[in-house]
This record gives structure tokens, C-alpha cells and sequence, in this order.
């Protein structure tokens, strides 16, 4: 078996064991029932005391057939409104560039708290769409309104 | 230096270290090799402490001795006393071996190209102002007098991995997944909640057949990280270090073997005793 396949197998045990608080991450069925192990959905609580606590939002996790060598994509639904977000919903973090910080050793679950920190802690030096970055960097009052408008819109989503 | 050796003036295809003693140079090789004959029964017998090391541990495991940890630190008083001993043989040989290797070097430098000849003998002369003697002399008193020895030697025997093992064996076979005394507070060392990771942080499953490498001390299954390294030098996969790795830069953690073989002894002697109760 593949050291993708197998590294995700046990990625699901141990997530199953124990992950963070008010997170949900789990593969995709295919077609057939089947487990999808390189296809992950999975729900990014906003952090306490942010204008992102009331939503829960939702990512897909796709995992190359070279994992953990290259890194996994990581998308939220197109139009996500943030800063670092592609309008495609591909998110841009360091740890998610193999030119950048991603490393081997980086589990889901530091991944998806990667995730986490970077909706109420934008990088302002790397825009990757245009409304949200305009708002954060130059009108925070409407970049707070758009925010919680979109948490209300997540408050229900979970597995 | 004195040419009174020669044997015919005449003779122009003379050997090319001719102006040294060659007694001198005889005198040495034989010196140098029977210091490398010493070299190799010393890694002989340090294998053969390991083989102990790897037996007792075995029989500790077998027989469910965990609990007998005096038995243990007895075993590794004795042998980390002697082991001590060995190694410092052993750095003392080392050394006198990088020695000999730049007695050779410096030789081979000090010699004219053109082979000697009774119009260049003088040259000859000229080149090497210490004779080998007083080389050879120079060069081991530095070495027993350095102000660095004590510290170097410290050093070289903390550094041997065997000694590593032996020395924490004790520690390992009572509390397998607890960080040593001295690492508690190194952030590089791999830990959650407080424990040591027993797992691969690759492919996530526990170590087989672990190795460390020399650059951060990160440890990895070995067939999973020469998978990923190939032929090249690669970015550590651990997640912030900066160590460059390449295949040559691990070697085999045993104390971490011992941490998983302990570990997952003691939880089947836990998991018959929860279906015996
Ligand atoms: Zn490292």
C-alpha cells in the first residue's frame, strides 16, 4: 500500500481518538460506499470571542497521491468571503505551500487549526481576493458586517 | 637533517624519501598499524556489548521484569564504567590516528617532485627543517596536553550512542514514554501531552525500526524517510525545523527501539491481565 494511503488511515484512527473541540473532519463516500480516503470534508469552528464564533464553516481536504509528500489542497465553497481565500475557495496558507512551510510531519489536525487561526488572524501580505481584502484592510466596519453575515450563514453546518 | 644514511651517493634512482630515516618511517608504519589493529577489537568488543545490552533487554521483556528496576541499574553501573574505558581508548586511538594521517600528508608535502638527485640534495634538506621524529612528537604532545581534553573526551563519550543506551536504559524500561531528565525542557524533541512520540510522524504508525538524524535529532521509520530523501538532501519533514537532511545523516535510534519494545511489552502484559481478571 501507498505511504498516502496508509499515513491516511491513520490519520482518520487518530482523529477518531481525539481531535479538537467543535471540529469535524472525515473522508468522503464514493460512489460504491466505499471510504474515499483522499477526499476529506471537514468544519472549522470560528475562534471564541471573533467576529467568527457563530459559524461553523466548511472545508474539503484533497490529499495528492504523493501525500504526505506534497501537501494537501484545502478549499472553502467559491466566493468564501476572506482575505486570504481564492475566489475559487482555495485557501492561501503557508503551511498548505510545498514551497513554503509544508512539511511531511503536518497532521489534519494541524492543518485544520492552521485553518482555524487564519479566519480571525488574516495574512494582510498575501491578498488573494479582492472584496475582503479591500474591507479588512481599508473599512473594518464592513468587513466586520460581511463576516458575521457569513457566520450566520455557516451557524448550522456541521457533519 | 643529516644525510649520513645514504646508501650510494652514486646510485641517482635513490627512493624519494631518501633524506628521511627510513628506519624512522618503518618505525611508524609499524606503530600506525598496530594502533589500527587496537582501533578494530575495540569495535569488536563494543559490539559485544551491545549484543548484551540487546540480551538482557530481551530477557527483561521476556520474563515481564519491569518492575525489578534495581536489577537494571545494576546491570548498567558495571557496564557503563567499562564501556567508559573503552571509549576513551577509543578517542585516544581516533586521534592518533588523524595524527599518523597528517604525518603522511605532511610527508608526502615536505618532499621535492624531482626524485633526489646529488645536484638537488641540498633542496631536499632545505624543504623539511623538522626532521619526522620531532614531528611525530610535536604533534602527539599537543594532543596529550591540550587544555580541551578533558572536555573533548566528555563530549566524544556523551556523543556514542551506546553509551546513550546504556546510560538511560534504566529510565526507558520503567517509564518508556517519558522524555529523558535532560530533555525535558529541548522543544525539539518529538512530544504530545508530555510523552514521547513512539509513532513515525510520516506515515504515523509506530517505529520498526527507528533512526535519528545527526543534523536535528528527529527520528524517523527508516524505510519511510529514505523513501522520501532518495538520493537528495531534503528539508527535515518536521514542521518548523530548518535541518537539512540527507541519507548519510541517520543512524539507528536504539534508544527509541527500546522505548517501543518496552512500551508495547508492557501493554500486553496490561491487556492479559485485564482479560485474566
Ligand atoms: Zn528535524
Amino acid at each position: 500500500m501507498s505511504l498516502a494511503k496508509t499515513r491516511l488511515q491513520e490519520e482518520r484512527k487518530l482523529w477518531r481518538k481525539d481531535h479538537p473541540f467543535g471540529f469535524f473532519a472525515k473522508p468522503e463516500k464514493s460512489a460504491d460506499g466505499s471510504l474515499d480516503l483522499t477526499n476529506w470534508r471537514a468544519g472549522i469552528p470560528g475562534r471564541k470571542d471573533t467576529i467568527w464564533e457563530e459559524g461553523i464553516y466548511p472545508i474539503t481536504i484533497n490529499f495528492p497521491n504523493d501525500y504526505p509528500s506534497k501537501p494537501p489542497k484545502v478549499k472553502f465553497p467559491e466566493n468564501f468571503y476572506h482575505p486570504n481565500v481564492y475566489p475559487s475557495g482555495t485557501v492561501c496558507l503557508s503551511i498548505l505551500n510545498e514551497e513554503q512551510d509544508w512539511r511531511p510531519a503536518i497532521t489534519i489536525k494541524d492543518i485544520v487549526l492552521g485553518v482555524q487561526e487564519l479566519l480571525s488572524d488574516p495574512n494582510p501580505d498575501s491578498p488573494a481576493q479582492e472584496p475582503a481584502w479591500k474591507a479588512f484592510a481599508k473599512d473594518k466596519e464592513l468587513y466586520t458586517r460581511k463576516v458575521k453575515e457569513q457566520a450566520k450563514r455557516y451557524q448550522n453546518y456541521n457533519a | 637533517m643529516e644525510v649520513d644514511d645514504t646508501p650510494d651517493m652514486l646510485d641517482i634512482s635513490v627512493p624519494r624519501y631518501l633524506p628521511m630515516s627510513q628506519e624512522t618511517l618503518k618505525t611508524f608504519s609499524a606503530m600506525v598499524s598496530a594502533r589500527e589493529d587496537n582501533l578494530g577489537r575495540i569495535d569488536s568488543i563494543l559490539r559485544s556489548i551491545k549484543q548484551d545490552i540487546d540480551k538482557y533487554v530481551e530477557f527483561i521483556i521476556g520474563e515481564n521484569m519491569f518492575e525489578n528496576i534495581g536489577y537494571t541499574r545494576d546491570f548498567m553501573i558495571v557496564n557503563l564504567q567499562s564501556l567508559e574505558r573503552i571509549l576513551i581508548s577509543k578517542y585516544e586511538l581516533e586521534n592518533w590516528k588523524a595524527i599518523a594521517f597528517e604525518i603522511r600528508n605532511n610527508l608526502n608535502q615536505q618532499i621535492p617532485e624531482d626524485p633526489a638527485t646529488l645536484s638537488n640534495l641540498q633542496q631536499y634538506h632545505d624543504a623539511n627543517d623538522e626532521t619526522l621524529n620531532e614531528f611525530i612528537r610535536r604533534r602527539v604532545d599537543e594532543m596529550k596536553n591540550s587544555p580541551e581534553k578533558d572536555k573533548n573526551i566528555r563530549e566524544y563519550v556523551n556523543k556514542n550512542d551506546l553509551y546513550q543506551l546504556l546510560k538511560n536504559m534504566a529510565f526507558v524500561i520503567e517509564k518508556p514514554t517519558d522524555p529523558l531528565p535532560e530533555e525535558q525542557d529541548d522543544d525539539d524533541v518529538a512530544m504530545a501531552g508530555g510523552v514521547i512520540s513512539l509513532k513515525d510522524p510520516m506515515s504515523l504508525h509506530t517505529f520498526k525500526e527507528p533512526v535519528k538524524s545527526k543534523k536535528c535529532d528527529h527520528v524517523f521509520e527508516k524505510s519511510v524517510i529514505e523513501e522520501y530523501l532518495r538520493n537528495e538532501i531534503k528539508t527535515c519533514p518536521v514542521a518548523g525545523c530548518e535541518g537539512r537532511l540527507a541519507k548519510f545523516d541517520l543512524r539507528s535510534d536504539d534508544l527509541m527501539l527500546l522505548r517501543v519494545k518496552v512500551f508495547e511489552a508492557k501493554q500486553q502484559a496490561d491487556d492479559f491481565e485485564i482479560e485474566t481478571i
